[in-house]
Protein backbone atom coordinates (compact mmCIF):
# COMPACT_ATOMS: atom_id res chain seq x y z
CA UNK A 1 0.00 0.00 0.00
CA UNK A 2 1.80 3.07 -1.24
CA UNK A 3 -0.59 5.70 -0.04
CA UNK A 4 0.32 7.05 3.33
CA UNK A 5 -2.51 7.03 5.82
CA UNK A 6 -3.52 10.00 7.86
CA UNK A 7 -3.49 7.75 10.90
CA UNK A 8 0.18 7.00 10.33
CA UNK A 9 0.87 10.68 9.96
CA UNK A 10 -0.98 11.38 13.16
CA UNK A 11 1.14 8.77 14.92
CA UNK A 12 4.27 10.38 13.54
CA UNK A 13 3.05 13.71 14.79
CA UNK A 14 2.38 12.37 18.26
CA UNK A 15 5.69 10.59 18.44
CA UNK A 16 7.91 13.19 16.88
CA UNK A 17 6.17 16.51 16.64
CA UNK A 18 6.25 19.46 18.94
CA UNK A 19 9.83 18.84 19.94
CA UNK A 20 11.03 21.94 18.22
CA UNK A 21 9.55 25.00 16.61
CA UNK A 22 10.59 27.63 14.15
CA UNK A 23 10.84 31.35 14.78
CA UNK A 24 8.20 33.89 13.97
CA UNK A 25 6.72 34.25 10.51
CA UNK A 26 5.10 30.86 10.05
CA UNK A 27 1.40 30.24 9.71
CA UNK A 28 1.31 28.26 12.92
CA UNK A 29 2.32 29.37 16.40
CA UNK A 30 5.87 28.13 16.92
CA UNK A 31 8.44 28.47 19.67
CA UNK A 32 12.12 28.91 18.81
CA UNK A 33 13.89 26.11 16.98
CA UNK A 34 17.19 26.64 18.76
CA UNK A 35 18.72 28.44 21.71
CA UNK A 36 21.66 29.80 19.75
CA UNK A 37 24.08 28.01 22.05
CA UNK A 38 24.22 24.84 19.95
CA UNK A 39 27.19 24.21 17.67
CA UNK A 40 26.71 25.11 14.04
CA UNK A 41 26.87 22.75 11.11
CA UNK A 42 26.82 23.29 7.38
CA UNK A 43 24.02 21.96 5.22
CA UNK A 44 23.25 22.33 1.54
CA UNK A 45 20.00 23.66 0.19
CA UNK A 46 19.04 23.30 -3.47
CA UNK A 47 17.52 26.11 -5.52
CA UNK A 48 16.79 26.60 -9.23
CA UNK A 49 19.72 28.08 -11.09
CA UNK A 50 19.42 31.67 -12.23
CA UNK A 51 21.19 30.66 -15.45
CA UNK A 52 18.72 28.63 -17.44
CA UNK A 53 17.72 25.11 -16.51
CA UNK A 54 19.20 23.19 -13.64
CA UNK A 55 19.73 23.63 -9.95
CA UNK A 56 22.46 24.80 -7.64
CA UNK A 57 23.48 23.64 -4.19
CA UNK A 58 24.13 26.40 -1.70
CA UNK A 59 25.72 26.17 1.71
CA UNK A 60 23.92 27.31 4.83
CA UNK A 61 24.73 27.19 8.54
CA UNK A 62 22.18 25.72 10.89
CA UNK A 63 22.28 24.97 14.61
CA UNK A 64 22.99 21.31 15.31
CA UNK A 65 20.15 20.99 17.76
CA UNK A 66 19.43 17.80 19.64
CA UNK A 67 16.17 17.63 17.75
CA UNK A 68 16.64 16.48 14.17
CA UNK A 69 13.20 17.89 13.41
CA UNK A 70 14.46 21.31 14.44
CA UNK A 71 17.38 20.91 12.06
CA UNK A 72 15.01 19.96 9.27
CA UNK A 73 12.95 23.05 9.99
CA UNK A 74 16.00 25.28 9.91
CA UNK A 75 16.96 23.87 6.51
CA UNK A 76 13.40 24.39 5.34
CA UNK A 77 13.44 27.98 6.59
CA UNK A 78 16.61 28.60 4.60
CA UNK A 79 15.09 26.96 1.52
CA UNK A 80 11.94 29.06 1.74
CA UNK A 81 13.97 32.23 2.26
CA UNK A 82 15.53 31.69 -1.16
CA UNK A 83 18.92 32.80 -2.44
CA UNK A 84 21.09 35.31 -0.65
CA UNK A 85 22.29 38.41 -2.42
CA UNK A 86 24.84 37.54 -5.07
CA UNK A 87 23.92 33.87 -5.35
CA UNK A 88 23.16 32.71 -8.89
CA UNK A 89 19.85 31.14 -7.97
CA UNK A 90 16.15 31.96 -7.92
CA UNK A 91 13.60 31.14 -5.20
CA UNK A 92 11.50 28.00 -5.28
CA UNK A 93 8.82 29.36 -2.97
CA UNK A 94 7.06 32.69 -3.05
CA UNK A 95 7.94 35.40 -0.57
CA UNK A 96 6.42 34.79 2.85
CA UNK A 97 6.27 31.01 2.42
CA UNK A 98 5.92 28.97 5.57
CA UNK A 99 5.12 25.49 6.80
CA UNK A 100 2.65 24.38 9.38
CA UNK A 101 4.71 21.49 10.75
CA UNK A 102 7.46 19.04 9.89
CA UNK A 103 7.51 15.44 11.09
CA UNK A 104 10.16 12.75 10.74
CA UNK A 105 9.75 9.05 11.27
CA UNK A 106 12.35 6.40 11.91
CA UNK A 107 12.12 4.98 8.38
CA UNK A 108 13.41 7.96 6.45
CA UNK A 109 10.08 9.68 5.88
CA UNK A 110 9.82 13.44 6.30
CA UNK A 111 6.36 14.94 6.31
CA UNK A 112 6.09 18.62 5.42
CA UNK A 113 2.72 20.20 6.04
CA UNK A 114 2.28 23.36 3.97
CA UNK A 115 -0.44 25.92 4.52
CA UNK A 116 -2.73 26.45 1.55
CA UNK A 117 -1.68 30.12 1.44
CA UNK A 118 1.91 29.10 0.71
CA UNK A 119 0.74 26.72 -2.01
CA UNK A 120 -1.59 29.32 -3.52
CA UNK A 121 1.29 31.79 -3.75
CA UNK A 122 3.27 29.46 -6.02
CA UNK A 123 3.23 30.57 -9.65
CA UNK A 124 1.67 27.36 -11.00
CA UNK A 125 2.81 25.50 -14.09
CA UNK A 126 4.44 22.11 -14.20
CA UNK A 127 7.99 23.43 -14.35
CA UNK A 128 7.67 25.68 -11.31
CA UNK A 129 5.87 22.96 -9.39
CA UNK A 130 8.53 20.39 -10.21
CA UNK A 131 11.23 22.87 -9.21
CA UNK A 132 9.60 23.52 -5.85
CA UNK A 133 9.15 19.85 -5.05
CA UNK A 134 12.58 18.80 -6.29
CA UNK A 135 14.28 21.50 -4.21
CA UNK A 136 12.23 20.50 -1.18
CA UNK A 137 13.07 16.81 -1.46
CA UNK A 138 16.71 17.37 -2.38
CA UNK A 139 17.25 19.82 0.46
CA UNK A 140 15.69 17.63 3.12
CA UNK A 141 17.48 14.52 1.88
CA UNK A 142 20.77 16.37 1.89
CA UNK A 143 20.39 18.32 5.12
CA UNK A 144 18.66 15.80 7.33
CA UNK A 145 20.44 12.51 8.03
CA UNK A 146 18.37 9.51 7.09
CA UNK A 147 15.64 11.26 5.14
CA UNK A 148 14.94 9.55 1.83
CA UNK A 149 11.25 10.27 1.22
CA UNK A 150 9.13 13.37 1.63
CA UNK A 151 5.37 13.44 1.99
CA UNK A 152 3.86 16.84 1.31
CA UNK A 153 0.56 17.72 2.95
CA UNK A 154 -1.57 20.79 2.41
CA UNK A 155 -3.35 22.00 5.52
CA UNK A 156 -2.80 18.61 7.08
CA UNK A 157 -4.37 16.68 4.21
CA UNK A 158 -2.96 14.43 1.52
CA UNK A 159 -3.49 16.26 -1.78
CA UNK A 160 -3.53 15.33 -5.48
CA UNK A 161 -0.96 17.98 -6.32
CA UNK A 162 0.38 21.37 -5.25
CA UNK A 163 -1.14 23.41 -8.07
CA UNK A 164 -2.66 20.80 -10.38
CA UNK A 165 0.38 19.03 -11.77
CA UNK A 166 2.88 16.85 -9.92
CA UNK A 167 1.40 13.87 -8.08
CA UNK A 168 2.03 14.34 -4.37
CA UNK A 169 -0.45 11.78 -3.08
CA UNK A 170 2.45 9.50 -2.15
CA UNK A 171 5.82 10.28 -0.58
CA UNK A 172 8.29 11.73 -3.07
CA UNK A 173 11.77 10.40 -3.72
CA UNK A 174 14.55 11.95 -5.77
CA UNK A 175 14.11 9.39 -8.54
CA UNK A 176 10.60 10.77 -9.13
CA UNK A 177 12.30 13.72 -10.81
CA UNK B 1 19.65 15.14 -32.18
CA UNK B 2 18.91 13.67 -35.62
CA UNK B 3 18.88 10.21 -34.11
CA UNK B 4 16.44 11.40 -31.50
CA UNK B 5 14.13 12.86 -34.12
CA UNK B 6 14.36 9.68 -36.16
CA UNK B 7 13.43 7.66 -33.10
CA UNK B 8 10.42 9.90 -32.55
CA UNK B 9 9.41 9.52 -36.19
CA UNK B 10 9.64 5.75 -36.01
CA UNK B 11 7.69 5.74 -32.79
CA UNK B 12 5.02 7.90 -34.39
CA UNK B 13 4.78 5.60 -37.37
CA UNK B 14 4.23 2.65 -35.07
CA UNK B 15 1.41 4.27 -33.17
CA UNK B 16 -2.33 3.87 -33.38
CA UNK B 17 -4.78 3.43 -36.23
CA UNK B 18 -6.02 6.57 -37.94
CA UNK B 19 -9.11 8.57 -37.08
CA UNK B 20 -9.38 7.57 -33.46
CA UNK B 21 -10.98 9.45 -30.63
CA UNK B 22 -8.90 12.07 -28.84
CA UNK B 23 -9.67 13.46 -25.39
CA UNK B 24 -8.44 17.00 -24.85
CA UNK B 25 -8.11 18.22 -21.30
CA UNK B 26 -8.02 21.99 -20.80
CA UNK B 27 -6.07 22.34 -17.57
CA UNK B 28 -7.49 23.85 -14.41
CA UNK B 29 -10.90 25.59 -14.44
CA UNK B 30 -13.44 27.11 -12.07
CA UNK B 31 -11.87 28.22 -8.82
CA UNK B 32 -8.49 26.95 -10.05
CA UNK B 33 -7.31 29.62 -12.47
CA UNK B 34 -3.87 28.11 -12.99
CA UNK B 35 -1.11 30.48 -14.01
CA UNK B 36 -2.25 34.09 -14.08
CA UNK B 37 -0.06 36.82 -15.54
CA UNK B 38 -1.85 40.11 -16.04
CA UNK B 39 -5.03 39.40 -17.95
CA UNK B 40 -3.73 36.06 -19.23
CA UNK B 41 -5.43 33.28 -17.29
CA UNK B 42 -4.37 29.70 -17.87
CA UNK B 43 -7.77 28.08 -17.45
CA UNK B 44 -9.26 30.30 -20.19
CA UNK B 45 -6.24 30.00 -22.45
CA UNK B 46 -6.22 26.20 -22.19
CA UNK B 47 -9.93 26.00 -23.00
CA UNK B 48 -9.48 28.31 -25.98
CA UNK B 49 -6.63 26.20 -27.34
CA UNK B 50 -8.51 22.97 -26.73
CA UNK B 51 -11.54 24.18 -28.69
CA UNK B 52 -9.32 25.32 -31.54
CA UNK B 53 -7.53 21.95 -31.62
CA UNK B 54 -10.90 20.20 -31.53
CA UNK B 55 -12.06 22.19 -34.56
CA UNK B 56 -8.88 21.47 -36.52
CA UNK B 57 -9.11 17.76 -35.76
CA UNK B 58 -12.76 17.74 -36.77
CA UNK B 59 -11.78 19.15 -40.16
CA UNK B 60 -9.46 16.18 -40.51
CA UNK B 61 -12.16 13.71 -39.58
CA UNK B 62 -10.87 13.05 -36.09
CA UNK B 63 -13.32 13.26 -33.23
CA UNK B 64 -12.04 15.11 -30.20
CA UNK B 65 -13.90 15.54 -26.94
CA UNK B 66 -13.06 17.88 -24.08
CA UNK B 67 -12.95 17.05 -20.38
CA UNK B 68 -14.59 20.42 -19.77
CA UNK B 69 -16.43 22.61 -22.27
CA UNK B 70 -16.67 25.61 -20.00
CA UNK B 71 -15.16 27.23 -16.92
CA UNK B 72 -15.76 24.78 -14.11
CA UNK B 73 -14.00 23.02 -11.27
CA UNK B 74 -12.84 19.57 -12.30
CA UNK B 75 -10.51 17.49 -10.17
CA UNK B 76 -7.68 15.49 -11.65
CA UNK B 77 -9.46 12.34 -10.54
CA UNK B 78 -12.65 13.37 -12.38
CA UNK B 79 -10.67 14.01 -15.57
CA UNK B 80 -9.01 10.60 -15.32
CA UNK B 81 -12.33 8.90 -14.61
CA UNK B 82 -13.78 10.46 -17.73
CA UNK B 83 -10.81 9.35 -19.79
CA UNK B 84 -11.05 5.81 -18.50
CA UNK B 85 -14.72 5.71 -19.49
CA UNK B 86 -14.01 6.97 -23.00
CA UNK B 87 -10.72 5.08 -23.53
CA UNK B 88 -9.37 7.56 -26.08
CA UNK B 89 -6.58 6.77 -28.51
CA UNK B 90 -4.80 9.79 -27.07
CA UNK B 91 -5.31 11.92 -23.97
CA UNK B 92 -3.76 15.37 -24.01
CA UNK B 93 -3.80 17.83 -21.14
CA UNK B 94 -3.19 21.44 -22.22
CA UNK B 95 -1.51 23.98 -19.94
CA UNK B 96 0.44 27.18 -19.63
CA UNK B 97 3.74 26.99 -17.82
CA UNK B 98 5.37 29.15 -15.16
CA UNK B 99 8.83 29.40 -13.75
CA UNK B 100 10.62 31.26 -11.01
CA UNK B 101 13.15 32.06 -13.70
CA UNK B 102 11.85 34.77 -16.05
CA UNK B 103 14.23 33.52 -18.76
CA UNK B 104 12.45 30.18 -19.11
CA UNK B 105 10.75 29.88 -22.48
CA UNK B 106 9.28 27.46 -24.97
CA UNK B 107 6.99 24.45 -24.84
CA UNK B 108 7.48 21.46 -22.55
CA UNK B 109 6.04 17.99 -23.13
CA UNK B 110 5.50 15.54 -20.29
CA UNK B 111 4.46 11.89 -20.45
CA UNK B 112 3.83 9.27 -17.76
CA UNK B 113 6.74 7.52 -16.16
CA UNK B 114 7.05 3.78 -16.68
CA UNK B 115 4.96 1.58 -14.40
CA UNK B 116 6.69 1.27 -11.07
CA UNK B 117 8.69 -1.92 -11.48
CA UNK B 118 9.77 -1.84 -7.85
CA UNK B 119 6.22 -1.96 -6.63
CA UNK B 120 4.59 -4.90 -8.40
CA UNK B 121 1.75 -5.01 -5.92
CA UNK B 122 0.63 -1.44 -6.58
CA UNK B 123 -2.97 -1.36 -7.76
CA UNK B 124 -3.23 -1.63 -11.53
CA UNK B 125 -5.08 1.66 -11.68
CA UNK B 126 -2.12 3.43 -10.12
CA UNK B 127 0.19 1.93 -12.72
CA UNK B 128 -2.19 2.29 -15.67
CA UNK B 129 -0.59 5.28 -17.32
CA UNK B 130 2.79 3.63 -17.01
CA UNK B 131 1.43 0.63 -18.89
CA UNK B 132 1.02 2.92 -21.90
CA UNK B 133 4.48 4.38 -21.46
CA UNK B 134 5.77 3.46 -24.91
CA UNK B 135 2.71 4.86 -26.70
CA UNK B 136 2.80 7.93 -24.50
CA UNK B 137 6.44 8.51 -25.38
CA UNK B 138 5.48 8.23 -29.06
CA UNK B 139 2.67 10.73 -28.53
CA UNK B 140 5.00 13.03 -26.66
CA UNK B 141 7.57 12.76 -29.41
CA UNK B 142 5.04 13.73 -32.07
CA UNK B 143 3.91 16.71 -30.01
CA UNK B 144 7.44 17.81 -29.17
CA UNK B 145 8.45 17.80 -32.82
CA UNK B 146 5.31 19.65 -33.89
CA UNK B 147 5.77 22.28 -31.20
CA UNK B 148 9.51 22.54 -31.63
CA UNK B 149 10.26 21.56 -28.04
CA UNK B 150 14.01 21.74 -27.64
CA UNK B 151 16.58 20.96 -24.99
CA UNK B 152 18.23 17.82 -23.76
CA UNK B 153 14.91 16.29 -22.80
CA UNK B 154 12.23 17.40 -25.28
CA UNK B 155 9.92 14.79 -23.79
CA UNK B 156 10.15 14.29 -20.06
CA UNK B 157 8.65 11.43 -18.07
CA UNK B 158 7.10 12.68 -14.85
CA UNK B 159 4.80 11.49 -12.12
CA UNK B 160 2.03 13.97 -12.79
CA UNK B 161 -1.30 13.77 -11.03
CA UNK B 162 -3.25 13.74 -14.29
CA UNK B 163 -1.54 10.48 -15.23
CA UNK B 164 -2.50 8.61 -12.05
CA UNK B 165 -4.79 5.78 -13.04
CA UNK B 166 -5.09 7.02 -16.61
CA UNK B 167 -5.55 4.02 -18.90
CA UNK B 168 -4.61 5.59 -22.24
CA UNK B 169 -1.61 6.96 -24.11
CA UNK B 170 -1.21 10.39 -22.58
CA UNK B 171 0.77 13.58 -22.56
CA UNK B 172 0.65 16.96 -20.86
CA UNK B 173 1.82 19.93 -22.87
CA UNK B 174 2.88 23.22 -21.34
CA UNK B 175 2.56 25.41 -24.41
CA UNK B 176 4.66 28.35 -23.25
CA UNK B 177 5.96 30.03 -20.12
CA UNK B 178 3.47 32.72 -19.26
CA UNK B 179 6.08 34.11 -16.89
CA UNK B 180 8.48 34.92 -19.73
CA UNK B 181 8.78 38.63 -20.36
CA UNK B 182 6.32 39.58 -23.10
CA UNK B 183 4.64 36.18 -23.24
CA UNK B 184 1.40 37.29 -21.66
CA UNK B 185 0.83 39.87 -24.41
CA UNK B 186 1.83 37.43 -27.18
CA UNK B 187 -0.52 34.76 -25.91
CA UNK B 188 -3.46 37.14 -25.98
CA UNK B 189 -3.10 37.34 -29.77
CA UNK B 190 -5.69 35.04 -31.40
CA UNK B 191 -3.37 34.38 -34.35
CA UNK B 192 -0.65 33.19 -31.96
CA UNK B 193 -3.14 30.97 -30.13
CA UNK B 194 -4.38 29.52 -33.42
CA UNK B 195 -0.82 28.79 -34.49
CA UNK B 196 -0.17 26.92 -31.26
CA UNK B 197 -3.41 24.98 -31.66
CA UNK B 198 -2.41 24.04 -35.21
CA UNK B 199 0.91 22.67 -33.96
CA UNK B 200 -0.78 20.64 -31.25
CA UNK B 201 -3.23 19.24 -33.80
CA UNK B 202 -0.34 18.44 -36.14
CA UNK B 203 1.34 16.40 -33.42
CA UNK B 204 -1.85 14.53 -32.64
CA UNK B 205 -2.53 13.82 -36.32
CA UNK B 206 0.97 12.49 -36.73
CA UNK B 207 0.51 10.22 -33.76
CA UNK B 208 -2.83 9.02 -35.12
CA UNK B 209 -1.32 8.60 -38.59
CA UNK B 210 -3.83 10.92 -40.18
CA UNK B 211 -2.34 12.56 -43.28
CA UNK B 212 -2.26 16.31 -42.83
CA UNK B 213 -3.94 16.71 -46.22
CA UNK B 214 -6.84 14.56 -45.11
CA UNK B 215 -10.24 16.15 -44.89
CA UNK B 216 -13.27 15.06 -42.98
CA UNK B 217 -15.45 12.57 -44.85
CA UNK B 218 -18.56 14.19 -46.24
Amino acid sequence: MRRISLAALACAALALGACSRRPSGSAAVHSPLFTGKEPRRKVEITLPSAQGAGFVSLSRDIYATASVVAQAKQALDDLMAGPLQGEAAVPCFAKGASYLEVYLDAKGLAVVDLPSATVAALPGGTSAEVATLYCLVKTLESAVPGVSRVQVLIDGQVAESLRGHFDIADPLVLSDF
Amino acid sequence: MKALLLAFALACAASLPARSLVLLDPGHGGSDAGVTVGSLVEKDFALDVAKRVQAILKDKGVEARLTREDDRDLSLTARVTLADQIRPAAFLSLHLNASFNAEARGPRVFVPADAASDEPLAPRLEQAAGLHAAESRALGGCLARALGAAGARPVQSLKLGIFRGLDAPAALVELEFATRSGAAEELKDPARVQALAAKVAQGLLEFLQVPEAADAPH
